[in-house]
């Protein structure tokens, strides 16, 4: 540190290191918060990505569950619009066997041309139709209209085909092939006549069957095939390239009754079947959850971060507090022992006068005063002796008492009189320069004869202490305090009788707040009275112990101010 | 605890003092009054309302006069409670200052 700017003051230095130790507290604490954070906060990401899968696995399922549901539905109903075609096919060759079973022989071939021709023909429900009646060798073609019948290019397979329609008591359905196009042959057989009307249906040539939005097939992509399996050969129409078939995936298989056989729907949802909230909330709850469990991470981190934030404070506040308290107890402790040092050690023993000092910190406050006194022997009989106190507190003040301390005491060593020392003292001393008035009494005295010569630079009057505890202030022309740039001290000279003493003191002893200085110092009367008449019935004559019963009574626990005492007795005889 | 408020006509500053002058308000107290004596020729000081005053403020007291003395100024008190003149009487101080009562 740089010595000019160096702060000299231990409060400024505990500032100083104050400042120096919370920095370090905090940096300290910002590593603890992150440590103390991390587990917590991966248990709350762990905890929180856990119930967002648990959630998006859900709702997932759920739209899966309601898919399936959907394409199940609409299969059912794609089955039954099936259903209701394959009706559509039969109902006319059913109704063209009922005509044939009530006209004429020879009215049955014109029959079957005026009621089955509107069903026949390009665009029509069939490309061609016939009427078979049977013989004794197969049935025999009656009447044909449309296209060639592709059955009947191989005319065993047609008689077969019939003869199965005749034994069945439902239509029966065949795949033909007519070149390259793919045809439905389907036979309805009259149980009573035994006439069989012959259809074929053509199947467009890629087998694609365009659908209609508006259709039951809306929204799926199907195959039908025809009979039991999905073979290549067995599929009559898809909606598909039927390059891709049969269909993968999640898949659903209808079958309707379909004359002797049976049709297979195989179906395959084309999009999403369900509401679009279906299909978006299992992103929506991970995005959400996602979402959700950073914001409350985030949260928790803020907090755990508050919350160590602010123990941290404590802890540093604590810790400050209890190094400023070391370090004003290292300061008074320090500051008391200087002025300890300052003041006489050893009273010296001077035959005829008892002496005893006591020097008393203020009871509040960190700062030491700057109250000593001083006895010196300074000849065969004489001695001198100085009370003073400077104003203020501190170190400063402790060092304005040592230099008053010795500028009086060497005056009086050199054997000017109290008032010469004191006029001399005055003028070295300036409140504007130093920051502090002196407040002494100087005094000299002769161990024989118990005169007493002292002077007063603004100072509390001495009190003389008779045998019987009866004192009175010895009314000492009071002159301005040291510092205050005016001189001008009065001697007085008086007789101390054996066995009475001199009470000197400081301000601190009679000074007490909201109080008139003269009730302070009767109390200090009453005080000495009592201290006497303890004495006394102890027969206890110890000066020490006596100012230490005066000090006693007057103990003001909220006293600021530190207290000197001096005691000059002359022995008894 | 102690307050200290100014008022000032002309040439004179009055800064009234009131509460407890002691070693923690004593150096405000000072400076208040050397401030007041930078500015104006004339410093009263009311001590009607000083319910208590130490050594610590009564030198901020002879640190007034003696400054106003060098500067050729001058500083009186005034209002002065018989606990704070006995007081200065008893520290030596009557005779340095010029007091006035209302």
């Amino acid at each position: 540190m740089d010595e000019t700017s160096a702060p000299t003051s231990l409060a400024h230095v505990a500032t100083f290191s104050g400042t120096e130790s919370l920095d370090a507290a905090d940096a300290l604490e910002r590593g603890r918060t992150k440590r103390a954070s991390r587990p917590a906060l991966l248990a709350i990401c762990i905890v929180g990505l856990i119930l967002t899968a648990i959630g998006t696995w859900g709702a997932a399922r759920t739209d899966q569950n309601t898919e399936q549901r959907l394409l199940e539905e609409r299969t059912r109903q794609a089955a039954a619009v099936l259903s209701s075609a394959i009706t559509n096919i039969q109902q006319p060759m059913s109704a063209a066997l009922d005509v044939q079973a009530s006209v004429r022989p020879s009215e049955r071939k014109a029959a079957f041309g005026t009621r089955f021709a509107r069903n026949v023909g390009t665009d029509k429900l069939f490309v061609s139709a016939s009427l078979w009646q049977p013989t004794t060798n197969g049935y025999r073609q009656l009447s044909a209209l449309g296209a060639t019948t592709g059955l009947n290019a191989d005319a065993s397979q047609m008689q077969q085909f019939l003869q199965r329609a005749r034994t069945s008591k439902t239509s029966v359905v065949t795949r033909v092939s007519v070149g390259g196009q793919t045809r439905i042959g389907y036979a309805l057989a009259d149980p009573e006549t035994g006439f069989v009307v012959y259809a074929e249906r053509a199947i467009a040539s890629n087998r694609r069957a365009p659908v209609d939005q508006n259709s039951a097939y809306a929204g799926l992509e199907y195959a039908i095939y025809l009979g039991p399996t999905t073979s290549t050969s067995a599929m009559t129409t898809t909606d598909v390239d039927p390059a891709d078939l049969p269909l993968r995936g999640d898949t659903f298989r209808a079958t309707v009754p379909f004359g002797d056989t049976e049709l297979t729907l195989v179906t395959r949802q084309r999009g999403h079947l369900g509401s679009t909230l279906s299909r978006s909330l299992p992103w929506v709850v991970a995005v959400g959850g996602a979402l959700l469990t950073l914001l409350v991470a985030a949260a928790a981190r803020q907090m755990l971060r508050s919350r160590d934030r602010a123990e941290s404070d404590t802890d540093t506040i604590t810790t400050l507090y209890q190094k400023v308290d070391t370090l004003y107890g290292e300061q008074r402790d320090l500051s008391e022992s200087l002025q300890r040092a300052l003041l006489p050690r050893v009273i010296p023993d001077l035959p005829g006068v008892e002496i005893a000092a006591e020097y008393v910190a203020g009871a509040k406050g960190i700062d030491i005063g700057g109250d000593w006194y001083s006895v010196i022997g300074t000849g065969e009989d004489t001695f001198a002796f100085v009370i003073g106190d400077v104003s203020g507190h501190g170190i400063d003040a402790v060092a304005e008492m040592a230099r008053a301390r010795f500028t009086v005491r060497a005056y009086l060593v050199d054997g000017i009189t109290p008032a010469d020392a004191l006029e001399k003292c005055s003028r070295q001393f300036d409140i504007a320069t130093d920051g502090h008035i002196v407040t002494v009494i100087a005094g000299v005295g002769n161990r024989s004869t118990g005169e007493i010569t002292l002077a007063n630079a603004g100072h509390p009057q001495p009190l003389l202490v008779a045998t019987d505890g009866t004192s009175r202030y010895i009314n000492t022309p009071v002159g301005a305090p040291l510092g205050a740039g005016v001189g001008g001290y009065e001697a007085t000279t008086f007789t101390i009788d054996r066995g009475s003493a001199l009470l000197t003191y400081t301000d601190g002893l009679v000074e007490r707040r909201g109080e008139d200085i003269g009730t302070g110092l009767d109390r200090l009367k009453r005080a000495v009275q009592f201290a006497s008449t303890l004495a006394a019935d102890e027969s206890d004559r110890d000066l020490d112990r006596f100012i230490t019963s005066v000090l006693d009574t007057m103990r003001d626990e909220e006293r600021a101010d530190d207290i000197a005492v001096l005691a000059i007795r002359r022995t008894q005889g | 605890v102690a307050e200290f408020d100014e008022r000032s006509a002309g040439t004179t500053c009055v800064l009234y003092a009131r509460g407890d002058i002691d070693m923690d308000s004593a150096d405000e107290f000072r400076d208040r009054l050397l401030t007041c004596l930078d500015q104006f020729e004339l410093v009263e000081v009311d001590m009607g309302e000083v319910s208590f005053i130490d050594s610590s403020g009564l030198g901020a007291l002879v640190r007034l006069r003696t400054e106003a003395a060098t500067r050729s100024k001058d500083a009186t008190l005034r209002n002065l409670s018989p606990a704070t003149e006995k007081l200065l009487a008893l520290s030596g101080l009557r005779g340095l200052f010029t007091i006035a009562n209302d």
